[in-house]
């Protein structure tokens, strides 16, 4: 239920005037729900932003989720996270990033 | 001589009632039977290939959550998306932290209880060590170990210091996501609104939500 409310509350928020995005384990619930912007993740539920103490990880699912407010123009978009939950290496990709971005 | 759904599906009793065993595949339309078999297959390769079985567990996860939803009159469902377009850069923007893991401030504030549409505002200088979880509809164990993984506030922390995002919200926010019955519509027509109005007396621009 709590991938359901998550998107429930970016409903809210958005009819209220504040942009939202999402971060879900799930894909049907933001098919059914349909909130503004969402980011899924091949994760298990209860870890939206990655693995405990995987700063890289969590940061690198952090900004994305927030790029879909600079880049989403279509509303109830569902963007899939390309990173798997394990086994990724998250120091590489942030290298990779700042690299790019500088 | 056609195959049956009922001799694919067939669990044996010892292990009827373990994790993903509320599939029940038997009971499905031919069409999408194959569709979860060929989509398991299809996993179990690309696993074998990376050696990432996380996938396999993620795929059987995502279908038992579908199916079980289908018989669940909790399950909402929308035609359309709300929308108001995001105005400034990231590197402007004042950003709100929302979870619906049941975070809360420790001894300065009361625990969620199982089925509870309130919140707790999380005030954004609380040190993460002064954090709480009560939920009990997911594996807590990652969360309670670092609550960034569902409330990554020290990520934000980085990001306000490096100036990729404007600011933090002064308020974040701890939904318990386990809302279900009556109290769906209490959190759509009064917390979550209300939460809303709170965000916005402090003139944010976005809300990241973390679901569990």
């Amino acid at each position: 239920m709590c991938n359901q409310s998550g998107g429930l509350i970016a409903r809210v928020l958005e009819e209220h005037g504040i942009p939202s995005v999402v971060v879900n384990q799930g894909l049907q619930q933001p098919m059914r729900v349909k909130p503004p912007r969402s980011l899924y993740v091949k994760h298990p539920y209860g870890q939206p932003f990655g693995q405990p103490e995987n700063v890289d990880q969590q940061r690198t699912i952090v900004e994305d989720a927030l790029s879909l407010l600079e880049t989403v123009t279509e509303p109830g978009t569902i963007v899939h996270s390309p990173y798997r939950w394990r086994r990724e290496d998250f120091a590489a990709i942030r290298r990779e990033r700042n690299l790019r971005r500088s | 001589m056609p195959i049956e759904l009922s001799d694919l599906a067939r669990l044996p009793p010892s292990i009827e009632n373990m994790a993903f065993s509320k599939i029940r595949v038997e009971r499905l339309p031919e069409e999408e039977a194959t569709r979860f078999f060929n989509g398991l297959y299809e996993a179990a390769l690309l696993s074998h290939d990376d050696g990432d079985w996380s996938r396999v567990e993620a795929y059987l996860s995502e279908w038992e959550r579908d199916l079980v939803s289908r018989v669940n009159p909790n399950a909402i469902s929308f035609d359309s998306s709300p929308w108001t377009a995001f105005q400034k850069p990231l590197s402007e923007a004042r950003i709100a932290l929302l979870t619906t893991g049941g975070a809360y401030v420790r001894d300065a504030q009361e625990p969620f209880i199982d089925d509870d549409p309130s919140f707790r505002v999380i005030p954004s200088a609380t040190p993460v060590s002064d954090l709480a979880i009560f939920h009990e509809h997911y594996d807590k164990s990652n969360a309670e170990k670092d609550i960034n993984v569902i409330f990554p506030i020290d990520r934000l922390r980085e990001m306000e210091k490096e100036q990729r995002i404007g600011s933090i919200a002064a308020s974040g926010f701890g939904f318990m996501g386990y809302v279900v019955g009556d109290n769906i519509p209490r959190l759509i027509e009064e917390t979550a609104p209300e939460a809303a109005r709170i965000l916005l007396d402090e003139n944010v621009d976005a809300a990241l939500i973390g679901t569990t």
